[in-house]
């Protein structure tokens, strides 16, 4: 069987007992996402996402062995890198506010219709709260269906897709009120 | 401004998720960093670590300990306590005699009250002082024997008997009028069952023996107290002083007849200081006098009680009734263990209520350090 063809499981399991190439295989698979997740939450902060997602797999790392099988290692991984951005967010705002520091969109400043409109989601995106946000953007995430968001968040389906919901009537309303001032 | 359409909100939303640029592999990064810190960690840390469970159930086994000797000593404590009431419950009369087994030293080797051959050997070896001050058995160098001690004795008797009245009319007449004996204090009270008679009696310290088998044919002894104080060096001291104030007054008398041409105003004032010695010996004799008459008159205290009913033996009656009354008792101690523990459970909870909050404290903060440590993907809620 060669790495490609191991589930998440086999693959933390065989690092668990030494092999690193199985993490890096495991790496390969998620560590774009979890990188466009932190990035997502952490309004845009390449910096800030990359320390998140290696403190993510720090964490993978020192308890690999005793990884429980209680979810999957994708839901795990995402877990643990929403956790990571929630730690990151509280440390970087007990020191200032971070949100004011995220680097702006490419191409804000282009003055181009279409990067305008970008501009405008982003912010109004990080103006919503931390947990909405996850919401958003791990249900518009490449690959994450309802059922595996709602289990990184530990909330029922129906939950997920009530607040999903209200996350977007929230943000499209934030739009408007741009639009008609 | 245009609007935003739900289609170019989603795909913006998708975008907002891809990270923009090469994957930096950052999972070689931490890979490294865990190394370095794995080999970096104290081997201090390395134990603690490893030893964590071990460190655990040590911290909670003696956690346990100690409230298990909290409770077993505040359990004996409160038998300590009541036995302490019980002990210390005082008898109806208001001295309390010492027990002979609790007497000091001095007299430890008095014989048992009930020893009456001995005891009246000791009283009959007793010294009294004579008028004058000297003591009687104390040679001049000063060298004192066992039998010569001073000592005040004191004796209490409690009894019981049918007729409480006729026991204390006898127990009156046990006084001698002429050994100077006297009855320091007598009461009676109470009626019935309930009567009760008090009395004081000061007999000879020679006759104490005497006196108390008398007592024991009044009535039934329920219990009887011996003690004696050593009075020996007060007895010394007063000879010493009031010798002492005899030879000055002596001197002052004699300085009083060999200067008869001295001024008026140095005899009065030499009368003076004769006087104030005479005051100081006439005050010593009398402190003499009072030890002496403690020493040749013991006080004897008899309390007597009235002879109530005896308690009825109990009648066997069957395995039925013995198994109903071992339930009963059984029943009383349960419900009595469970009113202490209650009592204690809430004594211990609000007594160290800031203790209890502050541990508390520290188990939830452990915990949920332990937590972080082990699951790391769910330490806390997400929405």
């Amino acid at each position: 069987m060669t790495p490609t063809d191991q589930s998440d499981e086999q693959l933390l399991e065989a690092f668990a007992r030494g092999d690193d190439a199985a993490l890096g295989q495991l790496a390969a698979r998620h560590e774009p996402h979890l990188l466009g997740l932190a990035f997502g939450l952490l309004g845009g902060d390449r910096s800030l996402a990359c320390d998140a997602v290696q403190e993510t797999w720090i964490r993978v790392i020192r308890s690999a062995a005793k990884f429980r099988r209680e979810s999957a290692v994708k839901t795990w991984l995402y877990r643990i890198t929403l956790n990571c951005c929630k730690d990151l967010l509280a440390q970087a705002k007990r020191r200032s506010a971070v949100e004011a520091k995220a680097d702006a969109p490419a191409g804000a400043a282009r003055g181009l219709e279409a990067d305008e409109r970008r501009c405008r989601i982003h912010a109004a995106v990080q103006a919503l709260p931390l947990d909405t946000r996850a919401v958003l953007l791990l249900c518009y995430q490449n690959g994450m269906a309802h059922p595996a968001a709602a289990e990184v968040l530990r909330i029922p389906v129906g939950t997920l897709k009530s607040r999903l919901h209200a996350a977007l009537t929230e943000l499209r309303a934030i739009l408007e009120s741009e639009v008609r001032p | 401004m245009t609007e935003v359409t739900p289609i170019e909100l989603e795909r913006e939303l998708a975008e907002m998720s891809r990270y923009p640029g090469e994957t930096p592999q950052l999972w070689r990064r931490a890979l490294a960093q865990a190394r370095a810190a794995s080999a970096s960690a104290s081997p201090v840390r390395q134990w603690f670590t490893r030893s964590r469970p071990w460190l655990s159930a040590a911290a909670l086994l003696i956690f346990g300990v100690t409230i298990g000797i909290l409770a077993l000593d505040g359990s004996m404590s409160r038998a300590r306590s009541a036995q302490h009431a019980m002990d210390s419950s005082p008898p109806a009369d208001a001295y309390r005699f010492k027990s002979l087994t609790d007497a000091p030293a001095s007299s430890a080797r008095t014989p048992m009250l009930g020893d009456v051959p001995v005891l009246g050997r000791m009283f009959d070896k007793s010294p009294a002082l004579n008028v004058d001050g000297a003591v009687s058995g104390i040679s001049a160098g000063g060298a004192q024997e066992p039998a010569q001690r001073q000592v005040v004795r004191k004796a209490s008797v409690e009894l019981r008997t049918a007729d409480v009245r006729a026991a204390f009319v006898k127990t009156q007449m046990l006084v001698s009028e002429v050994g100077a004996e006297y009855i320091e204090n007598s009461a009676i009270s109470g009626e019935g069952e309930q009567m009760q008679a008090d009395l004081t009696l000061r007999v000879s310290a020679g006759r104490v023996s005497e006196v108390l088998n008398a007592l024991r044919e009044i009535g039934t002894v329920l219990s009887q107290q011996f003690s004696g104080e050593d009075v020996t060096a007060q007895v010394v001291d007063l000879e010493a002083r009031l010798a002492n104030e005899r030879r000055i007054e002596q001197e002052l008398l004699h300085l009083l007849e060999t200067r008869q041409d001295a001024e008026l105003k140095d005899v009065l004032e030499l009368r003076t200081h004769i006087g104030d010695v005479r005051e100081q010996i006439e005050r010593l004799q009398a402190q003499q006098n009072h030890l002496s008459r403690l020493v040749s008159l013991a006080t004897v205290l008899v309390i007597i009680r009235h002879e109530g009913k005896p308690p009825e033996a109990p009648k066997d009656q069957g395995l039925a009734v013995y198994f109903a009354r071992v339930m009963k008792s059984a029943w009383e101690n349960g419900i009595t263990g469970l009113a202490d523990s209650i009592a204690w459970i809430a004594s211990t909870l609000l007594g160290g209520l800031i203790w209890w909050t502050i541990a508390a404290a520290v188990l939830w903060i452990a915990w949920r350090k332990f937590a972080a440590i082990r699951s790391p993907g769910g330490t806390r809620p997400n929405a």
